[in-house]
């Protein structure tokens, strides 16, 4: 009998064949988490041990061997580019995450996007965990997708380990953002696509010389789809959000005034999270066109009602 | 094709000295605004000076750049001063194209819990960082974190860093055209990441704009938006009367002494007008002082010219 091919597989052969991967994220969800009836809970737990804490509300979705199973290969996502307070994902909170699933027997941990080892060293925990951040693996490999059913951007230049871990987790913080007024999982996704496709999310696929010229956010409806539609290409698995310290005004890089609920929250679906997280800024999400393009692509809940959220 | 920045080293003894380069005018005087690398009291500069030109700021502050270039940004300096293993300083000098930009982003980004500082032309300070405008140039300077020793730190490279910016520069004359009588902010801004930033709703409709300030009252606020000519403002006025006849977020459209009023979703009022090249925006909670505010920055507008 011919053996069903592993998502793995899957991928390489639809990148191979460059076809779309809109098959992935309900192919993820299958593979890792397999059913999972609660798919718009958060559990967030609040207080000071940032580390502790994102374990603990791990733990409260089912423990990371939920997700990784021995022998897997983890991609984590942390927006971890910028330096100023509140503008960068607390590094304690990436390492709960790599320790758990390293303690869930994961063969590899690739950080999809570069993360400085200064990043790390802004946790006071960086020299206990040094094993551990020693074996985090980033990979500069670039491939292009074609998005089968977005609505504005066709293509998308992104990193060929984001296709192929097994488990891929975001790990972003909620903040303010100069454009689409608010960033969280579904726009730190774009930090495993290429500096050029990115500028396609500002100017658009047809965009020539004078546009990128022009410069700024011509269209912030286009940005907002362009976020919208990279998500097709795949859904995280596991979102944990920090929302210990963030700038509610002047980002995404600050400074500027810091919010501090010290608040960890995790979740299966990322437009679940993004749509709790704004509530942190204080923004009705029903008027933000990231989380309106997302919610027709069908990514999650179309109402804040049809989340429930356990503060542990 | 990803863009190179270029990274000019300095060396940290002595007066910073740089490589040669494309633009070495526009990189001098910038540079000869940082403090050199020791200020005192532990605080040493790293051994580079990253210097980003026009687009390479997305190298810098991807997603944050656009609003930089919206305004007109030429040139960012980013230095970094450290004292022991963990406290560190970050010094960001921006030359932006002209004053009222320079101006223009420090009313943007100074923020409503920041207190006043006498440092540049206009200055600002929290707990963690100081930022302020002087002529072309927003400088904004930002610790790892808000210790006594840090703070000291911060104050000393701000001062050092204005001491060598000799002139002032101007305000934009749009923002003297807003009512006086009991303005405590104004904010000037040159596109949509701009007002979006003071005024956080789908603003798409009132652009393209050449310039616009945002005044904040005790009782609501004022938005002067300045267009071409008065034919751009017939042409946009006529689009956005149409638009919020819709509905949509708004209610409740009326039309009276050729304004519009309408109500926002949180039922706050907003009055648009116009006069000359200004379409003229009041707000308010409450429908007769957003009138008001209208009318009154209509009759400045007439005052002025």
């Amino acid at each position: 009998m011919k053996s069903p091919i592993g998502r793995r597989e899957f991928v390489k052969r639809c990148v191979v064949a460059g076809t779309g991967i809109v098959a992935m994220p309900s192919l993820s969800r299958a593979l890792n988490a397999g059913p999972d009836p609660s798919r718009y809970d958060i559990y967030a737990v609040v207080g000071d041990r940032t580390f502790d804490n994102t374990m603990k509300a791990l733990d409260a979705l089912g423990g990371m061997r939920k997700f990784v199973r021995p022998g897997n290969t983890v991609g984590i996502l942390v927006n971890s580019p910028m330096h100023n307070p509140g503008s960068f994902t607390n590094p304690d909170v990436a390492l709960a995450v790599v320790k758990a699933s390293l303690d869930a027997g994961a063969k590899q941990v690739f950080a999809l996007n570069d993360i400085s080892r200064r990043y790390w060293n802004r946790s006071r925990l960086a020299d206990k965990m040094r094993p551990e951040i020693e074996r985090i693996r980033h990979v500069q490999d670039m491939t292009e997708v074609i998005i089968d059913k977005s609505v504005s951007l066709r293509k998308a230049e992104v990193s060929k380990t984001f296709l192929s871990c097994d488990v891929y987790i975001n790990i972003p913080m909620i903040k303010d953002h100069d454009g689409t007024r608010f960033t969280c999982n579904l726009k730190n996704t774009m930090g495993v696509c290429s500096d050029s496709t990115c500028r396609r999310f500002h100017y658009g696929e047809d965009a020539g010389l004078f546009d990128f010229l022009k410069g700024g956010y011509d269209n912030i409806n286009l940005l907002a789809q362009c976020i919208a539609d990279v998500n097709l290409i795949r859904q995280p698995d596991l979102c944990v959000v920090d929302a210990t310290e963030f700038l509610i005004t002047n980002g995404p890089n600050g400074p500027g005034d810091l919010r501090k609920p010290k608040e960890v929250f995790v979740s299966t679906n990322c437009l679940a999270a993004d749509m709790y997280g704004v509530r942190h800024l204080r923004l009705n999400p029903e008027e933000l066109p990231v989380i309106t393009c997302a919610q027709r692509h069908g990514y999650g809940p179309a109402h804040l009602k049809d989340i429930t959220v356990h503060t542990l | 094709m990803r863009p190179i920045p270029l990274v000019v080293s300095v060396i940290l003894a002595g007066a910073p000295c740089m490589q040669a380069g494309s633009f070495p005018s526009e990189r001098d005087s910038l540079l000869a605004i940082l403090p050199s690398s020791d200020i005192g009291e532990g605080w040493l500069m790293t051994d580079t000076v990253q210097t980003f030109r026009e687009k390479e700021l997305y190298l810098y502050i991807d997603g944050g750049a656009e609003l930089f270039l919206e305004y007109g940004f030429a040139l960012v300096m980013v230095a970094e001063y450290r004292k022991g293993e963990t406290s560190s300083i970050i010094l960001e000098v921006y030359q932006m194209n002209d004053a009222p930009a320079a101006f223009g982003i420090y009313s943007v980004r100074s923020g409503d819990r920041a207190g006043r500082i006498d440092i540049g032309t206009e200055g600002c300070t929290d707990s963690y960082y100081i930022m302020y405008w002087k002529d072309n140039v927003y400088v904004s300077v930002t610790a790892s974190d808000s210790s006594a020793e840090c703070r000291r730190g911060l104050e000393t490279i701000a001062r050092l860093a204005d001491q060598k910016i000799s002139r002032t520069g101007e305000k934009p004359a749009i923002v003297q055209s807003l009512p006086d009588k009991g303005l405590w902010r104004c904010r000037y801004f040159r596109g949509p990441l701009g007002l979006a930033a003071i005024q956080p709703v789908n603003v798409i409709e009132m652009f393209p704009v050449v310039e616009g300030v945002s005044g904040t009252y005790a009782d609501g606020g004022v938005i002067l938006l300045r267009y071409t000519d008065e034919s751009a403002v017939r042409d946009r006025f006529a689009r956005i009367a149409a638009k919020l006849r819709m509905g949509g977020r708004f209610s409740t459209y009326r039309e009276h002494d050729q304004m519009i009023t309408v109500a926002d979703q949180k039922n706050h009022s907003v009055c648009i007008g116009r006069s000359g090249p200004y379409i003229v925006v009041g707000l308010s909670p409450d429908d007769n002082a957003a009138r008001s505010s209208c009318r009154n920055a209509i009759a400045q507008l007439r005052k002025d010219k």
